[in-house]
């Protein structure tokens, strides 16, 4: 594993470097993925940070030596039970978040590690100036607001007088065969206005985000619940690698790492090995198997199968 | 009483050291006892109606300057909605304060061409360099006037209290010397060629005597006109790599600091013994990070390059210490002799200079006192009115409209029309 990720690094050919910018067909890429902008925006490191549904080519899998997979637990879920049986000739090893590992084949172990992100220098919920919440205001992300309501009591700690700002990018309904009318946001943002009182919340939009060069004193506090449809956040990336602390990173280094490199001033990641975990693949496996004709993708059940199983077990930092 | 129409934009510029120039220049209009000033916004985010109140609220007044005080976004649509209500009326004075992002906009600056016939406008560059450029810009008849973007001594001063407690949160002795950057960390500033350089410096010594502490965030703005575009990050992994390369007693001495805010860069430049900054930068009108650490007293290492070459202190012997730059067939090239020779220059512990002086002669020239003084000089003279560009700044705009990437050909070497234009940044253009 090691002398892969090394000889990766040491040879630096990834997909996201501009160089290579035009090998890739981009409007071969699922709509989604511009659906879910600027999560999905991309962005270089020499271990190839890359969604795998967007890998449309076997040239593609095969271009880096290693895949910094972004996908969340969904999509990912999709890639290994379409993909099990050839993906050992694929050709990649693949760097996951540590919340997917249940999903992989038992047998295909030694081509999977895991990434984790650390900031050394991270603020506390209680040290910011400024607090950023942020997430896509959707069921699939943020779960049931009575969940995200416990989840949140954490912010009435905040100290008087620090700022709020609320990103919530409104976009199409991620992973729903049927677009339905929803009144989540406004919910959402009755709930924070309720957990909350008295503070101004200061929202903002994607281009006020996007542009802005510092970050230093925020803390970005990510409203999702799991990591169901992106486990690697172009968001997190941009507020941490312009100076901010994202509130879920990991203030030290995990003591497993075998690899790592920094991301920017203020953040790095981290390659460790695979952990322990029970698979869950061969039910996802049974799943598809007795329901040939479903889009997992789209396919409610197979995502709330998906999603009390993953949410069974301890989630990783 | 003059009324004076100062239009910016009320919501902060992301570039940081634009938020600091709008904000300063506006102190440096408010210095004139026989202006009332009257504050407008126009941003990115005004919409078709609040232009048009702004307008009306305007042409109500009658100013008689309107100054565009901001550089984003371009007052084209501002103007145009404006002047339609003066109609045949006359207009008042225009002046512009111009940014180094002139050159990004000269569309705009085209179209806004004949709205400004026959007004009288005056057009305010920031530096000696900046005024060779925009000069090119403009017809026979009409050439723009130097103010620099000013410095708030109340911010920036020497002040050698702050010295030993920011050395003491460095963890740096008194015999140690500290060079430091304040900025972006991106490519065209040049941050890969100080590591290199500096650590071939410290790599000639025995016993290394000196640190550098780099402030600021990475980002991906590349060189896109010459035909280099980065992806997020990819200009941090490039000196990442440079660095994690170097020996363990040079990176020892090399720190990535991260952005802090402005008000800790005072202590910063206190405690610092020089300020490097090496950029090449296509909008580098002036340095307003430079103009800061000058005002505290700091000595500086500058690439001889656009708004850079205008911080000069000839009064103080090693208060700047200039590194050669010239157009090179695909690159803007910086001399990594004359920045080791510089870099060399101020290792010596014993070198002491009259930091109090290089901070009151630069707070001289680029003190908000200063500027005010030069805005009153700008207004008493009257230039020609307004009758059209330059045939180049026509010929720009009309060959930006055919491609993007106009000043690099098809092996990615350096055009004609670029050097036409960027001469003006280099010495003896």
């Amino acid at each position: 594993m090691y002398e892969i990720v090394k000889a990766q690094f040491e040879d630096g050919k990834t997909l996201t470097k501009n160089r290579h910018y035009s090998l890739v067909r981009r409007d071969k890429w699922p709509s989604y993925h511009w659906d879910l902008y600027p999560l999905t925006n991309e962005y270089f490191h020499e271990l190839n940070p890359y969604f795998l549904f967007n890998l449309y080519s076997t040239e593609l899998f095969r271009f880096s030596k290693t895949v910094t997979v972004r996908d969340g637990y969904l999509n990912f879920a999709v890639f290994v039970v379409k993909n099990f049986q050839k993906l050992a000739t694929l050709g990649p090893h693949y760097l996951i978040h540590p919340d997917l590992v249940p999903l992989v084949p038992p047998n295909l172990r030694s081509h999977f590690s895991v990434w984790k992100l650390s900031q050394p220098r991270k603020l506390e919920l209680r040290e910011a100036k400024t607090v950023l919440l942020y997430g896509m205001p959707l069921v699939l992300h943020m779960g049931p607001l009575e969940e995200l309501r416990k989840r949140l009591e954490v912010l009435r700690s905040l100290r008087e007088g620090t700022a709020v700002q609320v990103f919530l990018p409104v976009r199409k309904q991620t992973f729903k065969a049927q677009e339905k009318e929803t009144v989540f946001p406004f919910e959402l943002v009755s709930l924070l206005k309720d957990l909350l009182p008295g503070r101004a919340l200061e929202f903002i939009n994607t281009e006020t985000l996007v542009s802005q060069n510092d970050f230093h004193s925020t803390v970005l506090f990510d409203l999702t619940a799991n990591r169901a449809v992106i486990s690697d956040d172009y968001v997190h990336y941009h507020v941490a690698s312009k100076g901010g602390s994202v509130h879920h990173f990991l203030k030290a280094a995990p003591a497993d790492s075998y690899f790592d490199l920094s991301l920017s001033v203020n953040h790095r990641l981290h390659v460790c090995p695979l952990p322990a975990a029970e698979s869950i693949f061969v039910e996802l496996l049974h799943y598809s198997r007795t329901n040939p004709g479903s889009d997992l993708l789209f396919d409610e059940v197979f995502q709330n199968l998906l999603g009390g199983k993953l949410n069974q077990k301890p989630e990783a930092p | 009483m003059q009324k004076v129409a100062c239009v910016f934009s009320f919501k902060k510029s992301s570039w940081i050291s634009c938020q600091k120039i709008v904000f300063n220049l506006h102190k440096a209009w408010d210095l004139n006892p026989d202006f009332e000033l009257l504050n407008y916004n126009y941003s990115q985010e005004s919409g078709a109606t609040e232009l048009a109140q702004t307008a009306q609220e305007i042409f109500k007044q009658r100013p008689a300057l309107l100054v565009i005080l901001d550089h984003k976004p371009h007052p084209f649509l501002f103007l145009q909605t404006l002047f339609k209500l003066y109609g045949q009326n006359p207009k008042p004075r225009i002046v512009f304060h111009i940014f180094g992002d002139f050159t990004l906009y000269y569309q705009d600056w085209e179209k806004l061409a004949p709205l400004l016939l026959g007004c009288q406008v005056d057009f305010v560059v920031a530096s000696p360099r900046q005024k060779i450029l925009l000069d090119k810009m403009l017809a026979p008849g009409h050439s723009a006037r130097v103010c620099p973007f000013p410095v708030d001594p109340r911010e920036f001063h020497f002040d050698p209290k702050d010295r030993a407690p920011q050395r003491k949160a460095w963890g740096i002795k008194d015999s140690e010397r500290a060079f430091v950057f304040t900025g972006r960390l991106t490519r065209q500033k040049r941050i890969h060629s100080l590591i290199r350089a500096f650590a071939d410096v410290l790599g000639e010594q025995k016993i290394p005597t000196a640190h550098l502490f780099l402030y600021g965030n990475s980002d991906n703005i590349g060189d896109p006109f010459l035909g280099i575009w980065e992806s997020q990050g990819e200009y941090f992994r490039k000196i990442d790599r440079i660095y994690q390369e170097l020996p363990g007693k040079v990176r020892e001495r090399i720190h990535f600091m991260g952005n802090v805010p402005n008000e800790e860069l005072r202590a910063v430049y206190q405690a610092a013994d020089v300020l490097v900054n090496l950029s090449v930068h296509n909008d580098e009108d002036f340095g307003m990070s430079v103009a800061e650490a000058q005002a505290s007293g700091l000595p500086c290492i500058l690439s001889d390059w656009g708004g850079l070459a205008g911080f000069e202190l000839p009064q103080v012997a090693g208060a700047t210490c200039y590194v050669g730059v010239k157009i090179g067939k695909r690159s803007k090239v910086i001399s990594l002799a004359d920045t080791r020779r510089c870099l060399r220059s101020h290792l010596d512990p014993g070198t002491k200079l009259d930091r109090r002086k290089i901070s009151q002669l630069a707070l001289q020239r680029h003190g908000i006192e200063a500027a005010h003084r030069k805005i009153e000089e700008i207004l008493r003279e009257k230039q020609a009115p307004f009758a059209k560009f330059s045939p180049l700044l026509d010929r720009i705009a009309y060959k930006s409209k055919l491609t993007s990437t106009l000043y690099v050909n098809q092996s990615r070497e350096i055009t004609n029309l670029y050097r036409e234009i960027y001469s003006s940044y280099v010495r003896n253009s």
